[in-house]
């Protein structure tokens, strides 16, 4: 087992969550999606949750902590700090 | 209400009412088309900025008094002394909703005092008043005297120490910190001697169809409490956009080099919230949004109370310097709010004396002995400080990047950051395309509020302008047609006069059902879109007449090339092909002029004899 600190920014209402999850190795960014998905899904905006039940990624980007893009064909991720889900946001 | 147009001259102390034809609301609605209108008409080629033929153009719109979310805005506009071009600054607080009590949709003053006066206005009650005891206070000293010498409930609209010493990027406060901020027209406001506007009334809105318009206020604040955005901005404030900066890539970093940083969390709105925040400012009228924050840090050497520093701060006084102390920022952005001072061009003319500092183009005793190193928050306090006191370096760097590298050369214009000599806003069009093309065709320079981008791309499509699809944001093609529509929108939004952070939920057709129940106009969404292409053509004009042409319409090469490091490190937005794009979607020819066909469809044929005399 891995475990994971995952960010979830964006998504949900002016929730921003930090959390650690457990996965058994290797973990993909489905894996991750699917998890996310089971535990937020409800509250999470409609709009970024894609037919496939995933993360919508026209609008979710996916990133490790220094922004580097996270992409399903990375085989496993257990080596990756921190993982970012985020909606950006250009206002202000 | 709609119609009344106050004219005020301080040269001659004349004052005068008049009415607005009708057919200049029916184009130009208000706010920032109205002051297109009437500042095209009476601003002639030649005139200074800072000389007695500029004028300055108070306005709001006909949404304003009746409880649509966030009507109590303004707009001011002018010849700005920091670009020369066109200017329109727009404000929130409640310093607009007064204005329509006062009973006036707009206020011109032209002219210039010999001493130091304030406006005083209570209905039909409109005063010149002695300000000479005022003249040299803060913002917030004097907006305090005023409203205690008034008597009556009202709200002032000042200039600080930074305008009356015309510094070219001063702005104009009201309402405890809320900003009428960029390209200088509190210089203007400076010029003329004119310390402050107060505002006063008790007239009352009254809509053309008032069962429609409490429908539709009804229906559209609910469209934006319930719309998801609300909820983050109201909790994190703009800042929120700081703690996503790192994934977005969309804070420019180190005057634009980075694109990334380790400090981006420490100065996000999050942290705000967890530290200093102490409550949502309820200085915005009627708005379910309350973004803006109010602040208290106890002690220590920036200890303050007053408004919160937006994400435009958290920017161009944190990453932009490597400055990663909130607290620092939340000081200085008070001290910018006191002596009333534009936020973006201040911080990013100390990022550019930085580089200049750190390349040797200048010297620590240029900067009066400071060692301006990145990062430095002491040295940044002490360099915005010359700024606010013009004294020493602090003088050229007042006038913003354009005029300081034009001073110091030596190749520092490679990373003077602006477009046509306004400073670029914290927004990154290596990380949002459009930003490109909309940056490069602003009719006030480095502006993202005359296209709202983040409303848009990668998030609402623009089915008004046939724009159907979400955009992809490193997308180069489409981005041209995108900023025109986006331009279009935002002009009008600006001109009704609304706060822009509600397009992340309302649309064009909103806004047009909105208007036509406040007036009794029969506006559609697609009319809303031909407004804002008319006002910002006559935008265009009103530049050419001060030498802007397409030329001008560029981006800095250092925006134009990749960030070091950071999300989007490799991207960069092909601007040429985006102005062609835009360039025809605007119906102008390949050089960025208006074409006579387009003017002419726009009902702005008065414009063709000068544009094409
Ligand atoms: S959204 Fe923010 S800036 Fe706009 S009116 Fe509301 S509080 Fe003011």
């Amino acid at each position: 087992m891995a475990k994971l600190l995952l960010h979830i920014y964006g998504l949900i209402p002016a929730d921003f969550k930090d959390v650690e999850l457990e996965f058994e190795e290797p973990v993909n960014l489905r894996h991750l999606e699917e998890e996310i998905i089971k535990r937020y899904g409800q509250e999470i905006e409609e709009q970024y949750i894609s037919r496939e039940g995933l993360l919508n990624h026209r609008f979710v980007i996916s990133g490790d902590k220094y922004g580097k893009k996270i992409d399903y064909d990375l085989p496993d991720l257990t080596h990756i700090e921190e993982i970012w889900f985020v909606v950006p946001l250009a206002g202000g | 209400m709609q119609g009344r147009l106050l004219r005020v001259n301080l040269s001659t102390r004349e004052i005068g009412v008049e009415g607005i034809p009708e057919q200049y609301l029916r184009d130009y609605l208000g706010g920032s088309g109205l002051a297109a209108k009437y500042l095209y008409d009476e601003i002639p080629a030649g005139s200074s900025a800072l000389g007695e033929e500029n004028k300055l153009f108070f306005s709001i719109g006909p949404l304003n008094g009746g409880y649509f979310p966030t009507s109590g805005r303004y707009n001011v506009s002018c010849r700005s002394p920091l670009t020369g071009l066109w200017l329109d600054s727009s404000s929130s607080g409640k310093f607009g909703y007064y204005m329509g009590r006062a009973g006036y949709m707009a206020i011109i003053i032209e002219g210039q005092s010999d001493q130091p006066v304030y406006l005083y206005i209570n209905n039909d009650t409109v005063e010149i008043k002695d300000a000479a005891s005022i003249w040299g206070k803060t913002i917030s000293e004097s907006i305090q005297l005023i409203e205690k010498e008034s008597q009556v409930k009202g709200s002032a609209a000042a200039i600080g120490p930074s305008g009356e010493k015309l510094v070219p990027m001063a702005c104009i406060i009201n309402d405890g910190g809320r900003a009428a901020g960029r390209g200088g027209a509190g210089a203007v406001m400076g010029s003329k001697k004119l310390k402050a506007v107060f505002v006063s009334g008790d007239r009352k809105f009254e809509a053309a169809d008032p069962d429609a318009w409490r429908k539709v206020i009804r229906e559209l604040t609910g469209k934006v409490v319930e719309h998801p955005l609300t909820n983050s901005l109201k909790t994190y404030g703009t800042g929120v956009a700081m703690g996503l900066a790192t994934q977005s890539g969309d804070a420019p970093t180190k005057n634009w080099q980075l694109g990334n940083w380790e400090g981006y969390g420490k100065i996000s709105g999050m942290t705000m919230a967890s530290t200093m925040l102490r409550q949502h400012s309820p200085e915005c009228h009627v708005c379910p949004i309350q973004c803006a924050r109010y602040v208290e840090i106890e002690e220590g050497p920036y200890a303050m109370k007053g408004s919160g520093p937006e994400y435009e701060t958290l920017g161009s006084f944190g990453s932009m310097l490597l400055n990663d102390d909130l607290e620092s920022i939340a000081y200085m952005n008070l001290l910018c709010n006191e002596y009333g001072i534009d936020t973006i061009s201040s911080g990013s003319s100390i990022a550019f004396a930085m580089e200049a500092y750190e390349k040797g183009m200048l010297s620590q005793e240029d900067l009066n002995g400071i060692d301006l190193t990145w990062g430095n928050t002491e040295a940044v306090l002490a360099v915005l400080r010359l700024i606010l006191n013009q004294e020493g370096i602090g003088k050229l760097l007042g006038q913003g990047v354009k005029k300081a590298a034009q001073v110091i050369g030596q190749g520092s214009e490679e990373f003077a950051i602006h477009v046509k000599g306004m400073e670029l806003p914290m927004h990154d069009p290596r990380a949002f395309f459009g930003f490109g093309p909309t940056y490069a065709t602003s009719p006030r320079g480095g502006c993202h509020c005359h296209g709202y981008l983040g409303a848009f791309e990668g998030r609402n499509p623009i089915p008004e302008a046939g724009i159907n699809e979400i955009q992809d944001r490193h997308a180069t093609s489409g981005k041209g047609i995108l900023a025109k529509a986006v331009q279009d929108v935002s002009t009008a939004v600006h001109s009704a006069i609304v706060c822009i952070f509600t397009f992340y939920s309302l649309s064009a057709s909103d806004l047009a059902r909105a208007i036509n129940a406040a007036t009794g106009f029969s506006y559609t969404g697609e009319d809303i879109l031909k407004i804002g292409e008319r006002i910002f053509n006559l935008q265009r004009a009103f530049n050419s007449r001060f030498g802007s042409s397409g030329a001008d319409d560029t981006l800095p090469p250092r925006v134009l090339s990749s960030t070091i490091g950071g999300p989007v490190e490799g991207l960069v937005p092909n601007l040429e092909e985006q102005l062609q794009e835009y360039y025809q979607a605007r119906g102008w020819d390949s050089a960025g002029k208006p074409s006579q066909a387009k003017l002419e469809d726009l009902g702005l044929d008065y414009v063709i004899g000068e544009l094409y005399g």
